[in-house]
């Protein structure tokens, strides 16, 4: 049986390991590709996330995911600020290229993975995602005039910066579901 | 591979606990990095929706940094093998991890060679099973077993601990041998071997005229009458004695290639295929089981061990203890060099297994031959696959077998008999090469091989 095969080899150890080790660096590569269709459109700058995002699955230990989820996010620049389906998208899809990015970065490529592995970082992306993109919702609409483009400015970030800071706070010093550290 | 089923993992298991060094995976810090350079953007450059898109990173970040595991906590690992039926042995192995952990990634290798890649949930990886083949005899590696942890999201990362190894020793498989050669002389006084001596026990050796000592009911009537000229003329039917012998099975075990030529210089245990040791072992088990099973006594060397001698001896509790010392026999890395060779008790019959790719055996076997034993050569280089090997390689196997050739044409110009053990020639089948060397010797007496 070979690698490219989506059949463990007979002589692995049995554990019901059935996703192939090159699975999450292909979901990378297809991840980012499509994040830069919807960002970039059938433009230059899509091949150029295509190449991002192949070099981010090849070469995982170089960080270059990262610098794919800035390329994507430069892709606002130019764009109207408003409640877009494209920014929900992206905000969803650059979290999803985070956690990829970091799996592909310690599974062997050469490995086979058990599906529960994945279970706790898609059920920690739904947690993170629902009220992300409610927040975003909120934020576009409040924030945002309906006659157009208005300017953000460091006091419009206040509510949405200490609405942050109470949610990260409440994960920091708030009770924990993890082990802590034995006092020393 | 047959089809029989192997046995499930009993016994006592290998088990190991560590606790695990972590770390914070790379990702963590370019995560990091590109959360504030989205939030700095947003505030520079007025725009809310690249602060947004920093949002979901940043509490990804800290939630996976808030569920690192404790690194206080031991994790356990633990590898069970099964005894060894057929051609596989059936492992199960597990590692119970500090909570907070999420995935475990296993690497099991099996034979030394044959590397498996894992990533099983956490934080108890469950009971992971398999098999291995069994290849080779003697003491061997089969499941060697590395880990690493992995945090939430694969943001901490614990380094590999120290290998967990599950070895066993595999015995050998033995060839029955009903007919075994005779050394020239033999010279115990009890045994199931016709000697050269005249005593009980044995078949009719002559009719003799009788003499002081000889008993009266030995007095053949008949003979008597027949060629008797004086009435004090009396003839005796005289019988041969019956004789043990003694046996030194001399190993030499420096070198365990195998049968795949291109596997020479890698020496990898899943690919090398049938080995000399393999050969060596199964020859000197089959020796000394047929040697014990007559009656005979037999000793056990290993030249390139440091562990003494099997003294000679004989019955079943001596023979489990040769098959253990054969079974235990692993080629060395450094060579050793002895100071004398094993002394070979008097008349005794030397039987030395080499793959003869030294020089070492050939000196002390024509020492031994020269000091007056019979001594048998048993060659255990299997016969050669030379798959995968290139032309370089292949003259360079044709080199190294010119000059074995050599060492077994200097044993054999110096009274040595051969005896190849591979079964890699149809036409003369290795029974028939046993047989071969029962035969009396042109030289010595008439205990030269019946049994």
């Amino acid at each position: 049986m070979t690698r490219l095969g989506f059949s463990p080899p007979l002589e692995l150890p049995v554990a019901g390991a059935r996703v192939p080790g090159y699975a999450p660096r292909a979901a990378l590569v297809a991840a980012g590709t499509l994040l830069a269709l919807v960002d970039y459109g059938a433009t230059g700058w899509l091949i150029a996330g295509a190449a991002l995002s192949v070099a981010a699955a090849a070469l995982p230990r170089y960080a270059v995911g990262w610098v794919l989820i800035l390329f994507l996010a430069a892709g606002r620049l130019g764009a109207h600020t408003g409640l877009d389906w494209r920014l929900l998208v992206l905000l969803a899809g650059l979290h999803l290229l985070h956690i990829l990015a970091l799996l592909c970065m310690q599974l062997p490529v050469r490995s086979w993975i058990q599906p529960a592995v994945f279970a706790a970082p898609v059920r920690r992306f739904v947690a993170i995602q629902i009220p992300s993109q409610l927040i975003a919702v909120l934020a576009l609409l409040l924030l945002v005039g309906h006659e157009g483009h208005r300017e953000l400015s460091a006091a419009a970030l206040a509510p949405l910066g200490a609405i942050a800071l109470t949610g990260l706070g409440l994960l920091l010093f708030g009770p924990r579901s993890g082990p802590r550290p034995a006092p020393r | 591979m047959s089809g029989s089923a192997p046995a499930e993992p009993s016994g006592p298991a290998v088990t190991a606990a560590a606790t695990p060094s972590w770390a914070d995976s790379a990702g963590l810090a370019a995560g990091a990095i590109a959360a504030l350079v989205l939030v700095s953007a947003g505030l520079l450059l007025s725009q809310i929706d690249l602060a947004l898109l920093a949002m979901p990173l940043l509490v990804s970040l800290v939630w996976a940094r808030d569920r690192r595991p404790d690194p206080t906590e031991a994790a356990r690992a633990h590898i069970t093998l099964a005894t060894p039926e057929g051609e596989q042995i059936a492992y199960r192995l597990g590692i119970d991890a500090p909570p907070g952990v999420e995935g475990i990634v296993l690497r099991c290798t099996l034979l030394a060679g044959q590397e498996h890649e894992l990533v099983v949930a956490g934080p108890s990886s469950g009971e992971v099973t398999g098999q291995v083949p069994v290849l080779h005899s003697g003491p061997q590696e089969l499941v060697r077993l590395d880990y690493r942890l992995l945090g939430a999201d694969a943001a901490a990362v614990s380094f590999p601990p120290d290998p967990l190894i599950a070895g066993r020793v595999l015995s050998p498989p033995h060839a029955p041998i009903h007919r075994l050669p005779l050394p020239h002389r033999l010279q115990g006084l009890i045994g199931t071997h016709e000697s050269a001596r005249i005593g009980d026990g044995g078949d009719l050796r002559d009719i003799h005229q009788f003499t002081a000592g000889d008993r009266l009911r030995r007095i053949d009537w008949k003979a008597t009458a027949r060629r008797g000229r004086t009435a004090a003329d009396l003839y005796v039917r005289r019988t041969a004695a019956l004789a043990d012998t003694t046996v030194l099975i001399v190993m030499h075990s420096r070198d365990d290639v195998g049968e795949q030529v291109a596997q020479w210089s890698r020496n990898i245990a899943a690919e090398k295929g049938l080995s000399a040791l393999d050969v060596a072992r199964e020859a000197a088990g089959s020796i000394a089981a047929g040697y014990i099973r007559a009656g005979d006594r037999v000793g056990f060397q290993d030249l390139s061990s440091r562990r003494g001698m099997v003294p000679h001896g004989g019955g079943a509790r001596h023979l489990w203890r040769l098959l253990r010392a054969i079974e235990m026999t692993e080629p060395a890395a450094v060579a050793f060099r002895r100071r004398r060779p094993p002394i070979v008790p008097p008349g005794a019959l030397v039987y030395l297994l080499s793959s003869f790719l030294d020089d070492e055996g050939v000196q002390l076997a024509l020492r031994w031959r020269g000091a007056g034993h019979r001594v048998i050569a048993v060659d255990v280089l299997p016969a050669p696959q030379f798959a995968q090997t290139n032309r370089y390689d292949r003259i360079a196997h044709r080199i190294v077998l010119m000059a074995q050739r050599d060492r077994i044409r200097t044993l054999q110009a110096g009274g040595v008999e051969l005896l190849r053990w591979p079964q890699d020639d149809a036409r003369v089948p290795r029974l028939a090469r046993i047989e071969q060397l029962t035969r009396p010797p042109r030289s010595g007496s008439r205990a030269g091989g019946r049994r």
